[in-house]
């Protein structure tokens, strides 16, 4: 829980009580910024993992780069438009600290048997919950990917240069598989609150404990998690301390040894509602997933000031930067690496 | 002290030289209070009372023809003998009701063209509860906004911007005790009930030299003494809030009280609906109480004690969640004054004032505890003298003193804790309490530089100094400071001077230049000022923020003063100016002064004020173009940037018509600029979700805000002699419903035409028409035909 964005919050419920109702709200013509060219968008992803993923039947991901262009503010986009975004024919390249150099191949959705669009949709992580969000059906999209088809491991320490050749661009960027520290228990409660009301319910809140050394003063941990409840995707999760974001600093967790409340990731669809009263909660017999990752600085960075930026705007807060890690001249973007852990079972009733 | 003593014997020395002199001083009352403010004029001289009515002046033995004058009562005319001694005459002016010689409105008529002062507003709060407000709540400081160069922070916002300074640039004064937070539900009122204030005067341009600690403005207001004559019953009956007031004399003459309160209670009528639902137990409301005695032993001592104490509650509960809120914030001052007379020309008053702001935040969710505090809590002592002598027949008016303020704030005190299953766990917190004293000297004078009063100047000088004591770690050496051990001290020298030249009995040029440096800050993410925004302290990394302001102006009335033209020009800098980096991300683990960037800014304008001051129809019309610059190495690339602060066109027009005595009719029209916003450049796409790239800050703005609120008041008995009265205020605010902006923010939307996703601009508006109602009364012990 972010305190101020929750006082935020309530101050806002309790003003708009206040007022009856009163507010309105409407749209208004923002000014077109004119010459504004687009930009190229790195998401690169890369994982190194703690334990073997196969072990709870996940799927392990190779290294891939989505490529693709900004869109200039007052252009509508739908399936077809996406589709154009997608920056075609680069050369892609990873190297590793170990000199390793892994060339990354483009593949393209529409041009896969349907088995290996499954693999492609499944190493990326795309969910149909979260497209829906904004308007796209990505499988009716030829979505491209540059991916490491050698599917190769990663070691937990290293550090990766990419480097991008597209459209006479040449961006680059560094990033590093920092040291885990895993989560040491899960257990699960009755959410606290009105005894009267959770009695005989099923909902249930996870509780984590990490093992996380108080001399670095955690200052410099950053975590960043996903949860999946039976079939459903993995989505990122939503830390209340951090506003709900899903990336945090260790200092959250205390001193690691205490049990912290872990909100479970939901859709950030239309149903995304941090103030329902089922946020969050797991039922019993549910069977769960949580990916614990370990990020760099810069890594947190990126997703910190998005995550941000899109749940800190209006009458309270001013707009935040993104804070890139790529570099060169007409291109923004992540090349994260995460060291990942994963945690599984069933909610118990007890 | 030794100061002190120095410069009194200096000035006793000063008063031997010009033994042929004589002075009148005394005090000026009206309708049981003293009047701040009141005119003594002499010929082409005078002087005005200071803040507890007193008034002196010194000049050269003879006999004079003195006027005394002060608004809405009536004009005394005294023929006074100078020849050989001193005169005190304390003088009682009448209302001024069937009486030959009335001063209907403006302290002096021509006081705006005579006086030395310039960009000063004087509110008249004799007509606010006439005027149409929002929800019908009387609010002095947004009446202030429909002055030249003074706007609003946002829609419906008592929160102000003057002269393009910053909400925390203005020093609010209630009783000479600083209020740090003005404003309750998030600025939309301001903690001042107009019942219980005397007089609120603004200086936005070259403050003089006894106040400081502020870079833009004074808000100075005086609450009421309480009546000295007769007991009085004041309140008044709205949709959202009442108000009582329950002044009188505990001895008369000598010993007199005021208690005042406001509450609201909109929420308190909305619980029966909550009960049972989600929301059961939710409640918010605000109070203010304010109170003061004061003693008078003599004609030469008295004794003021004054306080107020205002709280804004709000808990929330969802019952079927672990959710529970609170938050209290809040201001308390208290003031105790002790005036003494020490002779006819030396006038001395010390002041022992505490004032302390807090917010708490206590909350629960998701199994977290957390509380946060944050807030500013001074001890403040004060020494004035006021001291007038008159070389070479020039009247002087001398202000000379010392201020010492000790500071503490709690900028951002948090406190985190995992609730287990049999304990709560501490998490983390943030601590950080500071300390530190401000100390300041004065000395101003005014004076006429020719016989003929054509030519007056008023000169002061400001000499302060600033030092920040441990506990603390420096976050720029990495040292850590023990209690006690000063870190850091900071000092400046504030130059105040203005002049005044008389062209004709009407018209008059004004100019003048101030410095001023400010050692404590408000740092602030929003576009409006919020409970949440925290006051910082400077620090080695903090520098005090410095500034200097330069006006000219030209102030001629006309139609025997009727009617009142102004023309207004001035140019200011800000250095130091404090704000949240670009990548700012709220994070309570974060140091908070790592998250500040540093830069500087300015501003410049020119105003034009039309006030019409006499009969049926008063008012003013204000037009201000001017323009607020930012300039940050770390924001916007380092280029200069329009601040949240700037409003190219800013147009009001205030009037208030009395068609007879039973009907008043008010009208408020307000146009100003929108709102600088900084827009979208593009929109890009990772993890499956749309995130946003920003153009260049503030580069755009939203449409101009416009507004225009009407009131009729009744008043079903008038001009009768009953001891009670009542009067009925009929508003309604944004009359034609112009949806005005509060805030903005972007979101992705699939339009419903194309079927294709867009990045649109949302905005939010809060007022549309508001109509309301308010009844207001007033009961007094004598009739009002018993007090003539």
């Amino acid at each position: 829980m972010n305190a101020n964005l929750l006082i935020y919050k309530y101050l806002v419920v309790i003003a708009l009580l206040l007022m009856l109702s009163w507010s309105c709200e409407e749209n208004f013509d923002v000014p077109i910024i004119p010459g504004n060219r687009p930009v190229i968008v790195v998401e690169g992803h890369l994982e190194a993992y703690s334990t073997n993923p196969s072990d709870l039947g996940v799927q392990p991901r190779p290294a891939y780069v989505i490529l693709t262009k900004s869109v200039p503010f007052g252009q509508a986009f739908d399936a077809d438009d996406f589709e154009e975004l997608f920056v075609r024919d680069a050369v892609v390249n990873i190297t590793t600290s170990r000199n390793r150099s892994i060339p990354l191949s483009e593949l393209c959705l529409n041009s896969l048997p349907p088995s290996e669009r499954e693999f492609l949709i499944n190493a990326t992580g795309l969910n149909s919950a979260d497209f829906a969000q904004i308007g796209i059906d990505f499988r009716k999209t030829d979505f491209c990917v540059y991916i490491d088809l050698s599917a190769g491991s990663f070691e937990i320490g290293d550090t990766f240069q990419l480097n991008i050749q597209a459209d006479d661009i040449e961006l680059t960027a560094t990033t590093t598989t920092p040291i885990f520290y895993p989560i040491e228990n899960i257990d699960f409660r009755v959410p606290p609150g009105d005894t009267s009301f959770f009695s005989g319910t099923t909902l249930r809140q996870m509780l984590i404990q990490t093992a996380k050394p108080d001399s670095l003063n955690n200052q410099d941990i950053y975590f960043r998690y996903f949860t999946q409840r039976n079939d459903e995707p993995l989505y990122k999760g939503n830390a209340p301390l951090a506003g709900f974001r899903s990336v945090f600093g260790g200092k959250v967790l205390g001193s690691g040894t205490e049990s912290v409340a872990l909100l479970r990731g939901e859709a950030r669809d239309s149903t995304f509602n941090p103030g329902g009263n089922n946020f969050g909660n797991f039922r019993v017999n549910d069977r769960y997933l949580v990916k614990w990752m370990n990020i760099d600085e810069a890594h947190y960075n990126y997703w910190n000031s998005t995550e941000f930026n899109a749940l800190n705007q209006g009458f309270f807060s001013s707009y935040t930067l993104p804070q890139f890690n790529i570099e060169g001249e007409g291109g923004i973007g992540i090349f994260g690496a995460y060291t990942v852990g994963f945690y599984g079972g069933r909610v118990p009733k007890e | 002290m030794h100061l002190s003593t120095l410069s009194f014997f200096l000035l006793l020395g000063i008063h031997s030289l010009f033994a042929q002199s004589t002075t009148l001083s005394g005090t000026i009352e009206g309708d049981g209070e003293t009047l701040i403010g009141a005119s003594i004029r002499i010929g082409n001289t005078g002087t005005t009372t200071n803040t507890y009515g007193r008034y002196s002046i010194t000049l050269p033995a003879d006999t004079y023809r003195v006027e005394y004058s002060y608004i809405g009562f009536s004009v005394k005319d005294t023929l006074i003998d100078l020849r050989e001694d001193d005169v005190v005459l304390n003088v009682t002016l009448s209302t001024g009701v069937a009486l030959e010689t009335v001063v209907v409105s403006g302290e002096r008529a021509d006081r705006n063209v005579r006086s030395a002062e310039m960009g000063v507003v004087p509110l008249p709060l004799d007509k606010l509860k006439e005027l149409p407000a929002l929800l019908g709540e009387p609010d002095p400081l947004k009446l202030a906004q429909y002055s030249p160069g003074i706007s609003s922070a946002s829609d419906g916002s008592s929160g102000l911007f003057v002269r393009g300074g910053g909400a925390d640039q203005n020093l609010v004064l209630l009783d000479e005790a600083v209020v740090y937070n003005s404003g309750h539900i998030l600025g939309f009122f301001s903690v001042f009930n107009p019942d219980a204030l005397k007089k609120t005067t603004i200086y936005k341009g070259a403050m003089p030299a006894n106040y400081g600690g502020r870079l833009s403005s004074v808000i100075d207001i005086q609450m009421k003494d309480g009546n000295s004559k007769d007991w009085r019953v004041e309140g008044g009956v709205g949709i959202v809030s009442s108000r009582l007031t329950v002044e009188g004399p505990l001895v008369e003459d000598k010993t007199s009280f005021i208690l005042s309160g406001r509450r609201t209670y909109a929420y308190d009528l909305a619980r029966p609906f909550l009960n049972g639902s989600d929301f059961d137990g939710t409640n918010y409301y605000f109070y203010d109480l304010n109170a003061k005695v004061n003693h008078k032993f003599s004609d030469k001592d008295r004794l003021y004690l004054s306080g107020y104490f205002g709280r804004d509650l709000l808990n929330f509960a969802s019952r079927f969640r672990d959710a529970n809120f609170g938050i209290n914030y809040g201001n308390l001052t208290g003031t105790a004054r002790w005036n003494h007379v020490i002779n006819s020309q030396l006038f001395m008053n010390a002041s022992l004032i505490y004032n302390n702001y807090d917010y708490t935040f206590e909350g629960r969710e998701f199994g977290i505890d957390a509380n946060i505090v944050s807030g500013v809590a001074d001890w403040n002592g004060k020494l004035d003298f006021d001291y007038s002598f008159t070389p070479r027949e020039r009247p002087h008016n001398v202000k000379f003193g010392l201020n010492f303020i000790r500071h503490r704030l709690s900028p951002n005190v948090s406190d985190f804790q995992s609730v287990g299953e049999e304990e709560e766990i501490n998490l983390f917190g943030r601590s950080g309490i500071r300390y530190a004293n401000e100390y300041a000297l004065y000395v101003l004078d005014r004076f006429d530089l020719d016989r003929n009063g054509l030519f007056s100047v008023d000169i002061g000088l400001r000499a302060t100094a600033y030092q920040l004591f441990g506990p603390y770690t420096s976050l720029v050496t990495e040292t850590d400071f023990k209690e006690g051990q000063i870190v850091k001290t900071y000092a400046g020298l504030e130059p105040r001077i203005l002049a005044r030249y008389v062209l004709t009995e009407e018209s008059s040029f004004k100019t003048g230049i101030a410095f001023t440096n400010q050692y404590v800050h408000m740092v602030t993410n929003s576009a409006s000022s919020l409970p949440l925004d925290i006051w910082v302290p400077s620090t080695d990394l903090v520098e005090p923020q410095r500034g200097w302001q330069a006006s000219l102006g030209y102030f001629r009335n006309l139609d025997r003063n009727k009617y009142e033209i102004s023309v207004e020009g001035y140019f200011r800098t800000f250095n130091n100016q404090i704000d949240y980096g670009e990548t700012y991300v709220n994070d309570p683990t974060d140091e908070l002064e790592e998250q500040f960037v540093f830069g500087q800014g300015l501003a410049y304008g020119l105003e034009l004020y039309l006030r019409k001051r006499e009969g049926p129809l008063t008012g003013w019309i204000s037009y201000t173009a001017s323009r607020t610059e930012r300039l940050f190495p770390d924001i916007n690339n380092g280029r200069p940037y329009p601040a949240v602060q700037d409003r190219p066109h800013d147009f009001s027009a205030l009037m208030s018509y009395e068609l007879n005595p039973r009907w008043q009719f008010g009208a408020i029209f307000v146009y100003t600029s929108g709102l600088p916003i900084t827009p979208i450049q593009s929109a890009f796409i990772t993890e499956q979700s749309v995130n946003l790239l920003f153009g260049r800050r503030n580069s755009a703005r939203i449409r101009p805000y416009h507004r225009l609120d009407v009131s009729a008041t009744l008043k079903p008995h008038p001009n009768t002699e009953r001891r009670f009265s009542s009067s009925w205020t009929f508003a309604v605010y944004n009359i034609y419903d112009n949806r005005n902006p509060l805030f903005f923010y972007y979101d992705t939307q699939e339009n419903p035409i194309t079927g294709k996703t867009e990045v649109v601009g949302k905005q939010v508006s809060f007022f549309p028409v508001i109509p309301s109602v308010t009844w207001n009364f007033k009961w007094r012990q004598k009739s009002a035909k018993n007090e003539r």
